[in-house]
């Protein structure tokens, strides 16, 4: 049933993000093109359109390409939390919560579609910069680059390479995931409340986020005032390149942890104190 | 045959002080038409949303088919809740595949016969919908549905009369006859004629539930006159 109601939240979502990365990629390319104007503005304006026109031009379309690039982003992290409160707290909770499926199916789901899409906004992102930069110059001076990057990477041996992509990803993908089933608990603690759910669930935001980092700092200090520092003696055998795996690791099962705390008190709050209005 | 619906010391608080259902005893058999009637705020509701599993009880328990609410009775039980609860964006058609996806028991053909049926296009949004059409939608969809219950809240409250009978007639025409329908209303005259049992319940009390002959026959009147009895100011 979670790749049912993945496919359903891509259909109900896709009316929406796709536009905007239509619209996104088109300025760009719109922008793209008077910029190749302004290179040739010399011969171009002997024949053509005054050069306050084109300057204009160029203008608004840089202002609409970087608007519409923020603005991607923005949707992104916007329509995470209004799909969860509009489909599942608000009237149409009454047909989601009466599907047969298990509550916790609904919050995965749309903790995946939200980060497929703040994904793919950062890949349209980085193809709207590829616009904007390719051409015979961009691509001489950048392939000398990538290829001593990827000579550096190369010489940490293909292992850790791989290994460190796999790791950089799992990181972001559980990172996202974390942050966004955080802002679904916030919104499951807002809705126990009949009236002001929204501004409930901001409350939640900052109380927990404050006393998270309240206790996360007394616990470092606590911890360095009674842990011998000699214990960590072991770390300076590993070499860098293994320590880059153990932060990596150790930040993936924070995020992972802080996932499936976040999912199954949200779970839990759904199912037992659900409140729909 | 286990009872479709049965609750057993059921109770509802909504915080510490306000009591929606109290130690209600109820049991419920199959292929029964039933009215579920009390006046506003009597507990209808709550009642409907406990056996959807949209609330947890707070007390007792209460049993679809045997089973507490969970993903097995989701399956079984077709509800209509009082208010809309479909997605603007999406069309009839969109609806139908979504009750497709997720109800084994849903008869596409049973939906799309009513949507013509009633010059509904399928291709229309939601949004470009009146208020009535998308109650009917929603009616439609939830009728087309081959269910062991149907739990219907407040299916007639809100229409023009004329609306309320093809809505009757939608149920009538189109529950599955082995199943057991619930209404809740308290426009009771338009449904009296349809019901086989009524339940009246007020404050969170089961006050009476009879089938209707045995009304007719013990009280001497219909339901309307009973509940206006029963439930005076």
């Amino acid at each position: 049933m979670l790749s049912k109601l993945i496919g359903h939240e891509l259909r109900a979502t896709r009316r929406v993000f796709l536009p905007a990365y239509g619209a996104a990629i088109i300025f760009t390319i719109l922008t793209r093109i008077l910029m190749t104007f302004d290179v040739f503005r010399e011969d171009f304006m002997e024949f053509s359109s005054p050069k306050w026109l084109i300057d204009l031009m160029a203008t608004i379309s840089t202002i609409l390409t970087v608007s519409s690039l923020i603005a991607i982003f923005i949707l992104s992290f916007v329509y995470m939390i209004v799909r969860f409160y509009r489909n599942l707290l608000r009237d149409e909770g009454y047909l989601m919560f009466t599907l047969p499926v298990r509550t916790s199916d609904l919050i995965w789901s749309k903790c995946i579609v939200s980060t497929i899409w703040m994904f793919a906004s950062v890949l349209v992102a980085v193809i709207a910069v590829f616009i904007l930069c390719t051409d015979a110059n961009f691509w001489q001076t950048l392939l000398p680059q990538l290829k001593d990057l990827f000579d550096i990477v190369w010489e940490l041996g293909s292992f850790h390479s791989i290994l460190y992509v796999l790791e950089a990803l799992l990181l972001v993908i559980f990172a996202l995931f974390a942050g966004n089933m955080f802002i679904y608990l916030c919104l499951a603690l807002g809705q126990l409340s009949s009236k002001n759910r929204i501004v409930l669930s901001i409350a939640a935001y900052i109380a927990i986020t404050t006393v998270l980092e309240y206790v996360g700092v007394s616990l470092m200090m606590a911890i360095g005032n009674t842990i011998d520092v000699s214990w960590f003696g072991f770390l300076s055998h590993i070499n860098m390149v293994g320590l880059m795996h153990l932060f990596f690791g150790a930040v993936i099962i924070l995020s992972i942890v802080e996932t499936l705390v976040c999912a199954l008190l949200t779970d839990r709050i759904l199912t037992r104190r659900l409140n729909l209005e | 045959m286990t009872p479709i619906l049965q609750c057993s010391g059921l109770g509802k608080m909504y915080g510490k002080h306000r009591r929606a259902l109290k130690d209600l005893n109820l049991t419920i058999g199959r292929g029964r038409i039933i009215g579920l009637l009390g006046p506003n705020g009597s507990g209808k509701t709550t009642l409907i949303k406990l056996a959807n599993g949209l609330l947890t009880p707070t007390e007792g328990e209460i049993l679809i088919g045997g089973s507490k609410p969970g993903i097995e009775t989701k399956k079984i039980v077709s509800y209509l809740p009082e208010r809309t609860y479909l997605a603007d964006w999406m069309t009839a058609r969109d609806l139908i595949h979504f009750f497709e996806d997720f109800y084994e028991d849903f008869d596409t053909k049973c939906a799309i016969d009513m949507l013509t049926s009633l010059n509904i296009d399928p291709t229309d949004k939601i949004k470009s919908m009146s208020k009535g059409t998308k109650e009917k939608v929603q009616l439609i969809m939830v009728m087309s549905r081959k269910a062991e219950l149907y739990l219907l809240d407040e299916p007639i409250g809100g229409v023009d009369p004329a609306a309320r009978d093809y809505i009757l007639k939608t149920i009538l025409t189109n529950y599955n006859e082995n199943g057991t329908v619930i209404i809740s209303t308290h426009l009771i005259a338009d449904i009296e004629k349809v019901l086989d049992e009524v339940i009246f319940i007020n404050k969170g009390d089961l006050v009476l539930h009879e089938t209707v002959d045995d009304i007719r026959d013990k009280h001497g009147k219909s339901v309307d006159a009973l509940f206006r009895e029963v439930f005076s100011c």
